[in-house]
C-alpha cells in the first residue's frame, strides 16, 4: 500500500495512524500513535501518542507525551520527551528535555539537554550544556561544556573540559582525563578570595566536582574530587582532592591539594 | 539480610581485574546494576558487591571472553530468552534432553510439536536436578509442576530453587531470597540453586547446537 502524506499547515489536529512524510508547520496536534518515514514540526506540535519515525526533524516546538523510537532525530527548536527516546543518531543544536531513558548510538549535544533518566549511547559528544538526573553510559565520551550529572558517568575513554561549576558525582571507566576550562580572566573579586583562602581558587577557574573518579587511567587538571582511585593517576594543575588511592603510579604538580595518599 | 559482601577493592585484588574492566562490564549489563551495593565508609563511599555471586559470574566472563563478544556475554547472562525452536527428537539427538526428561515431560503436560527456550528450560532443570542424584522422580515431577506455573521467565531473574527434606519427605521452595535462611534442626537442604544458573546453562548449551 502506497503511503500517504499529511501536513498541518495552519491550525490543525489528526488522529495518528501510518503515514510517509508528516509536516506540521503550524499548531498541530497528533491524538493517537503516530508512524511514520519521516516528522517535521516547524511550527509547534503535541503527540499525545508514541511517535515510530525514520528521521525525526525539531525546527520549531514538540511535545512528546509517550515513547519517541526514531533513527535520526535532529532538534534545532524544542523538544520535550515525556517517556524516553530510542534513537540511532540524536543532535540537539537547540533544546531538549526529557523523562525516561535515552538510548542510542551517537549522541552530540551543541545546544541544551536537560534529562531525569538515564542516558546510554555508543559516543556521546557535548559542546553545550548537559544535566542528567541518573547514569550516563557510553564507550566513548568528549567533548567541552557544562555538566551536572547525578548519577554515575560510564565510559570506556572518557575525554572531558568541563566548564564552571560542573558536577558529576561519579565518573567511572578505562581512560579518564578531565580538564576544568581555564577561565583565564578572572574577576579581580574572586582573586581576592582566592589569595585568602585558596577554597575557591578552583571554582574561580569553573571547577569539576565529584564524589568519585575511579578508572586504569585517570588524569585530573582543575578538579575538585573526594576520592579518586586508579591504576595510574595523574593530577595537574589545582586539584583538590581528599582521598587518592593508586595502583602503579602517582604523580602530580606542586598546587595539587591531597589529604591522603594511599597505594594499594 | 546480612549477605555475603566484597569490597569493589577487594574484589579487583582478588579477581585481577580492572576497573575498566568492571565498569565495561556493567556497562553492558554483563554484570547487572543490582549487584552494586553502595555503602559509606570512612574511605569514602565504597561500593561491595554479593560475594559469591559476583566471583561466579566474573570467573564466567575470565573463561568466556576470548571466545565471545561482549554482546554475546550480556545475552548469555540476560534473563531474556534465546530464540530457539527444536523438535523433541533433536533436543534429545543433540544432547540438550535425555529421553529421560523428555518422557517425565510428556507424561505430564502431553506432546509438543517444537519445544521454545521456556519450554525447554523446565525439561531441562528437571534433568539437571535429576542428575545430581539428590533428588528423587517424584520429588522432581513435582519440581517441574511448581515451575510451570510460571509463564514468564523473566520474572524467575534472582530465583533460587531449594528443596528441602524431613523425614523422607521432600518440599519445593522458588524463593526470591536475599540472605540466609535456616531450616529445623531435622530438616535438610537438599538443593539450592539460583535459576539463572540453569538459564546460562541452557543458553551455553543452545549455542553449541
Amino acid at each position: 500500500m502506497e503511503l500517504r502524506d499529511y501536513s498541518i499547515d495552519g491550525i490543525g489536529k489528526m488522529s495518528g495512524g501510518v503515514y510517509r512524510n508528516v509536516d506540521i508547520d503550524g499548531m498541530g496536534k497528533v491524538e493517537g500513535d503516530l508512524q511514520a518515514e519521516s516528522v517535521e514540526v516547524d511550527g509547534k506540535a503535541t503527540f499525545l501518542g508514541s511517535v515510530k519515525s525514520g528521521d525525526l526533524e525539531i525546527d520549531g516546538m514538540a511535545t512528546f507525551n509517550e515513547h519517541v523510537e526514531a533513527k535520526d532525530v535532529s532538534i534545532d527548536g524544542m523538544g520535550k520527551f515525556g517517556r524516553g527516546l530510542n534513537f540511532n543518531e540524536l543532535e540537539v543544536d537547540g533544546s531538549l528535555s526529557g523523562e525516561g531513558d535515552f538510548i542510542g548510538k551517537e549522541l552530540e549535544i551543541d545546544g541544551m539537554f536537560k534529562v531525569n533518566g538515564k542516558v546510554s549511547v555508543e559516543k556521546l559528544e557535548v559542546d553545550g550544556f548537559i544535566k542528567v538526573n541518573g547514569d550516563i553510559e557510553a564507550d566513548e565520551i568528549s567533548g567541552d561544556g557544562m555538566f551536572k550529572v547525578d548519577g554515575l558517568m560510564n565510559g570506556e575513554n572518557i575525554d572531558l573540559e568541563i566548564g564552571r561549576s560542573s558536577r558529576i558525582k561519579e565518573i567511572g571507566g578505562n581512560s579518564i582525563r578531565i580538564r576544568c576550562t581555564n577561565d583565564a580572566t578572572g574577576s579581580g573579586f574572586m582573586e581576592a578570595i582566592e589569595s585568602i583562602t585558596g577554597i575557591f581558587s578552583s571554582a574561580s577557574k569553573g571547577s569539576c566536582n565529584s564524589e568519585v573518579i575511579e578508572g586504569d587511567f585517570i588524569e585530573l587538571e582543575d578538579v575538585v574530587a573526594d576520592v579518586v582511585r586508579g591504576n595510574t593517576v595523574l593530577l595537574i594543575g589545582d586539584c583538590s582532592i581528599r582521598r587518592v588511592e593508586y595502583r602503579d603510579g602517582l604523580n602530580m604538580e606542586e598546587n595539587v591539594k591531597i589529604k591522603e595518599e594511599v597505594k594499594i | 539480610m546480612d549477605e555475603n559482601l566484597i569490597s569493589k577493592k577487594d574484589l579487583l585484588t582478588l579477581t585481577g581485574i580492572s576497573y575498566g574492566q568492571l565498569y565495561r562490564w556493567k556497562r553492558k549489563n554483563i554484570i547487572p546494576e543490582e549487584w552494586f551495593i553502595k555503602k559509606s565508609s570512612f574511605t569514602g563511599q565504597e561500593t561491595y558487591f554479593p560475594k559469591d555471586k559476583i566471583l561466579e559470574r566474573i570467573s564466567k566472563i575470565k573463561d568466556m571472553k576470548d571466545d565471545r563478544s561482549l554482546d554475546e556475554l550480556a545475552d548469555m547472562f540476560s534473563p531474556v530468552p534465546t530464540e530457539v525452536s527444536l523438535t523433541k527428537e533433536e533436543l534429545i539427538e543433540k544432547g540438550i534432553l535425555s529421553q529421560r526428561a523428555m518422557d517425565i515431560y510428556e507424561e505430564l503436560y502431553g506432546k509438543l510439536e517444537s519445544f521454545n527456550f521456556d519450554t525447554i528450560l523446565n525439561p531441562y532443570i528437571l534433568q539437571s536436578v535429576l542428575l545430581s542424584g539428590d533428588v528423587t522422580f517424584d520429588e522432581g515431577k513435582n519440581l517441574l509442576k511448581i515451575l510451570s506455573g510460571y509463564n514468564d521467565i523473566n520474572k524467575l531473574n534472582g530465583y533460587n530453587i531449594i528443596l528441602i527434606r524431613k523425614f523422607g519427605i521432600g518440599v519445593w521452595l522458588v524463593a526470591n531470597l536475599n540472605g540466609e535462611f535456616k531450616v529445623d534442626e531435622e530438616s535438610r537442604i537438599i538443593l539450592n540453586s539460583s535459576l539463572m544458573t540453569f538459564i546460562e546453562a541452557l543458553k551455553i548449551k543452545l549455542e553449541r547446537v
